[in-house]
C-alpha cells in the first residue's frame, strides 16, 4: 500500500511538470507579451521592462529559472499587477472561491443524493417525473443562464439578494446555486439510475429474504453500492467547483481565483496563467487521489495497488 | 402422522408487463410436512422460482399474487396465512421461521459488507443476542457448513470466497435462526459438479440434524433423486404430477414426467448419444393454451386435453397426476413405449 502512494505521488509530480512545461511553451508561441498594449509603449521602456523580468534572456534560460522557482513553490511575480506575486494573487482569490465552492459542493451532496434516492424509490410516479424534469432542465441550462436569471429575478426584480460581492450571507445564494445547478441535477440522475440498478440485484433480494427491514435494505444494503458510481463523479466535480467558475465569478463580481485567471489570460500575464494552471492541476490530481481512497473504503473489491481481485 | 409445515392452495401469480399479463404460476397447491424434502422440478421457465418467491411474499412489481393462500404452521401449532400479512409482518418470519437461498452465490451476498456483518445482522434481527453472542453463533454456523477457518474467514468480504464457500455462507445465514422451512432455489446450478455434490450433501446433513423441512427447486432430476423425499413436477405454471420420490422415479404417471426421465442421460458414458429432450418448446405464458399446457408437446394428446386442463387424479395414496389419461373414461392406457417409437 505504501509503495502505491509513492507511485501515485511520483506520477502526480511528473504530470504537474509536464503541464508546467507545455503551458510555458504554449504561452510563448502566442504572439504578444505581457507588455503589449494597444497604444505602443516606447521601445526603451519595453526593453527595460523585459530586462527587469528577464524576458530578454534565451527561452531555455527563462524556462529553467521558472522551474527552479516552481520547486520551491515560488510561482514568480505578476507582470501586470506590479508589486504582487502569483502566490499573493492565488492566496487572495482562494477564500472567496473556496467558500462558494465548498457551499456548492455541500449542496450538491446533500440535495443531489437524497433527491436521487427519493426519485428511485418513487420511480414512475409524479414525484419521479417532476424531479427528472427539473434535473433534465438543470443539466441542459448553462450556469451563466441560471446566474443571469437569478440576478434578474431575485436581485433585480425582487431585490431579495445583492447583485454582487459576498458581503452578506444572502449574497452567497446566487453564485452557489448557479455553480451547483448542473451538478445537483447530474448527481440526482446518477443516484437515481444507480439506485434502481442496485435494487434489482440479487443481494438486495437476499436481504429481504432474511427479513431485513425495508429501511435497512435501502439505506444499508442498496445505498452503499449505489454510491460507488456517484463517488467517481463527485470527486473530480468537487475539484472543478472548488476551483471556481470563471463565468459565475465574473457575473456575480466575486473576487475569486476565476476572475484573476481570466484577466491574466487576457493580459498575457505569463506567470499568473502558469501559476494558476499548475495550481488547478495539482488540486485536481489531489482530489482524484482522494476519490480513489474513498472508493477503496466503500468498495472492498477495489484494492489500491491496482491489482483487482475478481 | 407428521405435522404440517406449509399448505399452499390455488396459488396464482402474474406479472403485468406492458406487453401483457405473464401468467407465471396458474393455480398451484401442495402440502409440506415436517422433515420432508420436497423437490420441485421442471424446465426453466415453468414457474418454480416464482412459486417460491410467492410463498416468501418476495414478488416485486410488476408481479402480483392474484389468488391463493399460503398457510404456514408454526411450531406451536399456530397457523398464519402469509398472503394476509404485510411486508413488515412478513419480515418477522423471513430469515427466521422460513429462510431461502438462491441460485447464484456469486451475486447473492452483498459485495460491500463482510460476511460477519451480513450474518450478525440477520441473527440479531431475529434473536435478542448481543453483538458478541451473535458473532459467536455466526462462527459456529460457518464451522457447521464446512468453512475451513471460520475464526478468520468470517471477517472476509464475499469476493474473497469461492462460489462454493459463498453458497455455504448463504446456507449458514439461512439456517442461523433455526428455520422450520428452508427454500433452496437451484442452490447448486451455478456450481461445479464436485461442489454441487458437496452442497447437496451438506443440505442433507443439516436436514437430518434439525427437524427442518426443505423445498429444493431444480431443473435437474438427478439432484431430486439425491435428496428429496417428495417431488412436484411443474410445467407451464401448473403442477403436472406429485408424489414420493419413489413414485416419480419408478411409476411416473404423467407423460411430461416420463419425458423428463427420457431427457436425462442414463450414465455419463452414454451422455453424448442418449440425450432426448422433449420435442417442442414451453408454452407462452402470456397466452397459455386453454387446456393442458403440455398438450402441444404431448405424444398422447386427446381432444379433451386441448379443451380443458386436467384436474389432479389420484394414482395411488401418495401420487397424483393431472392428465386426462387417468380419467376413468379415458381409452385403454396407451403403450407409452410403442407410441414413442411410432412418433
Ligand atoms: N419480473 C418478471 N417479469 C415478467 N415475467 C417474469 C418475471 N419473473 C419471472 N417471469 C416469468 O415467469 C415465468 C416463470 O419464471 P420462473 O419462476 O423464474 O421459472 P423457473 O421455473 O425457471 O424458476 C417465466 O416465463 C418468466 O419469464
Ligand atoms: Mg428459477
Amino acid at each position: 500500500m505504501g509503495s502505491y502512494y509513492i507511485k501515485r505521488t511520483l506520477s502526480a509530480i511528473f504530470t504537474i511538470f509536464l503541464i508546467a512545461t507545455i503551458t510555458f511553451f504554449m504561452l510563448r508561441i502566442i504572439p504578444g507579451g505581457p507588455f503589449t498594449r494597444e497604444k505602443k509603449i516606447p521601445d526603451s521602456i519595453l526593453e527595460s521592462l523585459n530586462e527587469k523580468y528577464n524576458l530578454d534572456a534565451p527561452l531555455y534560460e527563462q524556462y529553467f529559472d521558472y522551474m527552479k522557482g516552481l520547486v520551491t513553490f515560488d510561482l514568480g511575480p505578476s507582470y501586470r499587477n506590479l508589486g504582487f506575486t502569483v502566490n499573493d494573487m492565488i492566496l487572495a482569490g482562494i477564500p472567496a472561491t473556496f467558500k462558494i465552492g465548498a457551499l456548492a459542493s455541500l449542496l450538491i451532496i446533500i440535495v443531489g443524493i437524497p433527491v436521487g434516492i427519493v426519485s428511485a424509490l418513487k420511480s414512475n410516479t409524479a414525484i419521479d417525473y417532476f424531479v427528472m424534469f427539473m434535473a433534465t432542465l438543470g443539466v441542459t441550462v448553462p450556469s451563466f443562464v441560471i446566474a443571469t436569471v437569478i440576478i434578474y429575478l431575485f436581485a433585480g426584480q425582487l431585490g431579495w439578494i445583492p447583485t454582487n460581492g459576498l458581503n452578506s450571507p444572502l449574497a452567497y445564494i446566487g453564485p452557489v446555486i448557479a455553480l451547483s445547478g448542473y451538478s445537483i441535477s447530474f448527481v440526482s440522475r446518477l443516484t437515481r439510475s444507480s439506485m434502481l440498478e442496485v435494487l434489482r440485484q440479487d443481494y438486495v433480494r437476499t436481504a429481504r429474504a432474511n427479513g431485513i427491514s425495508e429501511g435497512k435494505v435501502i439505506f444499508k444494503h442498496a445505498l452503499k453500492n449505489a454510491l460507488i458510481p456517484v463517488v467517481t463523479y463527485v470527486g473530480p466535480m468537487v475539484a472543478a467547483i472548488l476551483t471556481g467558475s470563471f463565468v459565475v465569478e465574473k457575473i456575480f463580481a466575486i473576487p475569486g481565483m476565476g476572475g484573476y485567471f481570466v484577466e491574466s489570460v487576457n493580459n498575457r500575464d505569463y506567470t499568473v496563467v502558469m501559476g494558476m494552471t499548475i495550481f488547478y492541476a495539482a488540486f485536481y490530481i489531489v482530489m482524484v487521489l482522494l476519490v480513489d481512497i474513498g472508493y477503496s473504503l466503500i468498495d472492498p473489491r477495489i484494492r489500491l495497488d491496482g491489482r483487482g481481485s475478481r | 402422522m407428521k405435522k404440517k409445515v406449509l399448505e399452499v392452495k390455488d396459488l396464482e401469480t402474474s406479472f403485468f408487463t406492458h406487453l401483457g399479463e405473464v401468467q407465471a404460476v396458474r393455480g398451484i397447491s401442495f402440502d409440506l410436512h415436517e422433515g420432508d424434502v420436497l423437490g420441485i422440478v421442471g424446465e426453466s421457465g415453468s414457474g418454480k422460482s416464482v412459486t417460491s418467491l410467492s410463498i416468501m411474499k418476495l414478488i416485486e412489481d410488476p408481479g402480483k399474487l392474484k389468488n391463493g393462500t399460503v398457510l404456514f404452521h408454526e411450531e406451536d401449532g399456530n397457523v398464519v396465512d402469509f398472503t394476509s400479512l404485510d411486508q413488515r409482518e412478513m419480515n418477522e418470519y423471513r430469515g427466521n421461521d422460513i429462510a431461502m437461498i438462491f441460485q447464484d452465490p456469486m451475486t447473492s451476498l452483498n459485495p460491500v459488507y463482510r460476511i460477519e456483518n451480513q450474518m450478525v445482522e440477520v441473527i440479531r434481527k431475529h434473536t435478542d443476542m448481543n453483538k458478541e453472542e451473535a458473532l459467536k453463533r455466526a462462527k459456529h454456523l460457518l464451522e457447521l457448513v464446512g468453512i475451513p477457518d471460520p475464526e478468520a474467514q468470517i471477517h472476509d468480504y464475499p469476493h474473497q470466497f469461492s462460489g462454493g464457500m459463498r453458497q455455504r455462507a448463504m446456507i449458514a445465514t439461512a439456517i442461523s435462526c433455526n428455520p422450520r422451512l428452508l427454500i433452496a432455489d437451484e442452490p447448486t446450478t451455478a456450481l461445479d459438479v464436485t461442489i454441487q455434490a458437496q452442497i447437496l450433501e451438506l443440505l442433507r446433513k443439516l436436514q437430518k440434524e434439525t427437524k427442518m423441512s426443505i423445498i429444493l427447486i431444480t431443473h435437474d432430476l438427478g439432484v431430486i433423486a439425491e435428496v428429496s423425499t417428495h417431488v412436484i413436477v411443474m410445467y407451464g405454471g401448473m403442477v403436472m404430477e406429485k408424489g414420493t420420490v419413489h413414485d416419480i422415479f419408478y411409476t411416473p404417471a404423467h407423460p411430461y414426467t416420463q419425458g423428463l426421465h427420457e431427457s436425462i442421460p442414463q450414465s455419463t458414458a452414454k451422455q453424448k448419444e442418449r440425450l432426448v429432450p422433449i420435442a417442442g418448446s414451453p408454452p407462452d405464458l402470456m397466452d397459455p393454451p386453454t387446456g393442458c399446457p403440455f398438450s402441444p408437446r404431448c405424444p398422447y394428446t386427446m381432444e379433451v386435453c386441448l379443451e380443458k386442463a386436467s384436474p389432479l387424479f389420484a394414482v395411488s395414496d401418495s401420487q397424483e397426476a393431472s392428465c386426462w389419461l387417468l380419467h376413468e373414461d379415458a381409452p385403454e392406457e396407451p403403450d407409452y413405449e410403442k407410441a414413442r417409437e411410432a412418433k
